[in-house]
């Protein structure tokens, strides 16, 4: 979901919501007045907008993951990460002040200098929104929707977000959110051993700007703004298709020296693409 | 045909679909639906195979709050069977709905993934508006199994914008994935 993006003009939902808490007493603070307006969204998205959207919707499985918006919905977030400096602020979202990721946010792991009761609580809303339309579709989330709901001032770690990185629809395929954690990891100097959600930087070079077949199991482990987490996945071997040509097309070699920013301009563009050309087969 | 049990608590009043319904995790033999009402109480779904109208099911929920989505949960379902789905209910706006479950022999899957379902944007990319107008003809002829969502399933910004007509959304492709028709991949070294 993207909440913190001013989208042509529009006030993000975290605007929004700051505007409202600033302008109120935090006692006063409606935690379901954030709420039903997150739902908004997703009525009018999926139900409302278009019949044809509300149709499929109704007819089709429907399997959700993060975005890149939870992920790094701060993408000027660039601007406060030293090795990124004023490249990422000025290329995308200049106007937009950076924030943490919704993620973050989620799992309660955001920079302590942007630890706001204000922030807790509207991405509390956002997480629980997020729980009750998007991930009940695939399992019973009840028990954390009632925790968010019932802590909504509470910076309650919890890492039951992580699954929702990667999915596994059946025994034999799934798909795994890889992406994002490069902006985070990658450093722009490419001899550094940087790693992405624990893959060496070299795997990610040779998926990106070859595609193979790569024999390689997925990580254990991602890296974030805080450090090492586990992401409960398991230990399968990753199976890249080829068509990465327009990832390659915008690579690194288009920001020279600046490797990291290069990559992750190139997964910008294309992430979507990416995670849904790796599939995790069982053999 | 032993159609649903009829279960509401609005006596009588017509109920508004708010959300759904919308179909989630679908395998060989469960399936998981969302719906929001705006009316809160005992509701249940009922879903019928499209091949036997002996094979009902009925996911019921005591207390659904309104305007606050609830996902019935149906077990027991017949694999590789087409079924429809009913909201239970004098439902005012109901759509035609329902699923496929899975086959336990199943080497392909057909899909379309996407992200950046946002409305809100209008006519910004030409080459994405009929998106859902394709998805649809897809779904209408039972060429979809799946729909991934990639990131930005609704975009909170919260604009005046949002009663707009258009959509905009990115397909990024549909596609078979099998053994049947998986190329040869070159190994790396």
């Amino acid at each position: 979901m993207t909440l913190f993006v001013e989208a042509y003009g529009d006030k993000s939902a975290y605007t929004k919501a700051k505007e409202y808490m600033d302008a109120t007493p935090e006692d006063e603070w409606s935690f379901d007045m954030l709420v039903e307006d997150l739902r908004k969204t997703y009525r009018e998205t999926w139900m409302n907008a278009n019949p044809d959207t509300r149709y499929v919707l109704a007819n089709v499985p429907s399997y959700m993951m993060l975005g890149d918006h939870d992920m790094i919905d701060n993408i000027s977030m660039w601007a406060h990460w030293p090795s990124f400096g004023e490249l990422g602020k000025d290329f995308f979202y200049p106007n937009t002040p950076g924030e943490p990721s919704s993620l973050s946010f989620y799992m309660n792991r955001y920079p302590t200098e942007r630890d706001s009761r204000r922030n807790i609580f509207f991405c509390r809303a956002a997480y629980m929104i997020a729980l009750e339309y998007q991930y009940a579709l695939r399992a019973d989330v009840s028990d954390l929707v009632a925790r968010v709901a019932a802590n909504p001032r509470e910076s309650v770690r919890d890492d039951n977000v992580l699954p929702y990185m990667h999915l596994e629809i059946g025994s034999n395929f799934g798909f795994y959110m890889l992406d994002t954690i490069v902006d985070i990891t990658l450093n722009d100097q490419r001899d550094v051993d940087a790693q992405v959600c624990g893959l060496g930087f070299d795997f990610v070079e040779e998926i990106f700007f070859a595609g193979h077949e790569v024999r390689i199991a997925p990580a254990k482990r991602l890296h974030t703004d805080d450090g090492e987490v586990e992401t409960g996945g398991t230990t399968k071997r990753l199976r890249v298709f080829p068509a990465t040509g327009s990832i390659a097309q915008c690579g690194s070699r288009e920001a020279p020296g600046r490797y990291g920013v290069g990559l992750s301009i190139a997964l910008r563009v294309s992430w979507e693409r990416f995670y849904f050309e790796v599939l995790m087969p069982s053999e | 045909m032993k159609r649903a049990v009829f279960f509401f608590t609005t006596s009588g009043l017509s109920v508004k679909i708010r959300t759904g319904p919308v179909i989630g995790a679908v395998d060989e033999t469960s399936a998981r639906v969302l719906v929001e009402l705006d009316v809160g109480g005992l509701q249940s779904v009922t879903v019928v195979s499209a091949n036997d109208a002996d094979d009902v099911h009925v996911a019921e929920i005591k207390n659904t709050v309104a305007s606050v989505p609830s996902v019935y949960v149906f077990d027991n379902l017949q694999p590789k069977t087409k079924y429809k789905v009913f909201v239970d209910g004098e439902i005012e706006n109901g759509i035609d709905a329902g699923f496929t479950t899975r086959s336990y022999d199943q080497d392909a899957v057909r899909l379309s993934a996407f992200s950046c379902n946002h409305p809100q944007f209008d006519n910004e990319r030409e080459q994405s508006r009929d998106l859902w107008k394709k998805m649809r003809a897809l779904t209408e002829n039972d060429e979809l199994d799946m729909l991934i969502h990639m990131g930005d399933q609704v975009g909170a910004f919260l604009s005046t914008k949002l009663s707009m007509r258009f959509y905009k959304s990115r397909c990024i492709r549909t596609r078979w994935i099998g053994r049947r028709r998986r190329p040869k991949w070159r190994k790396s070294s």
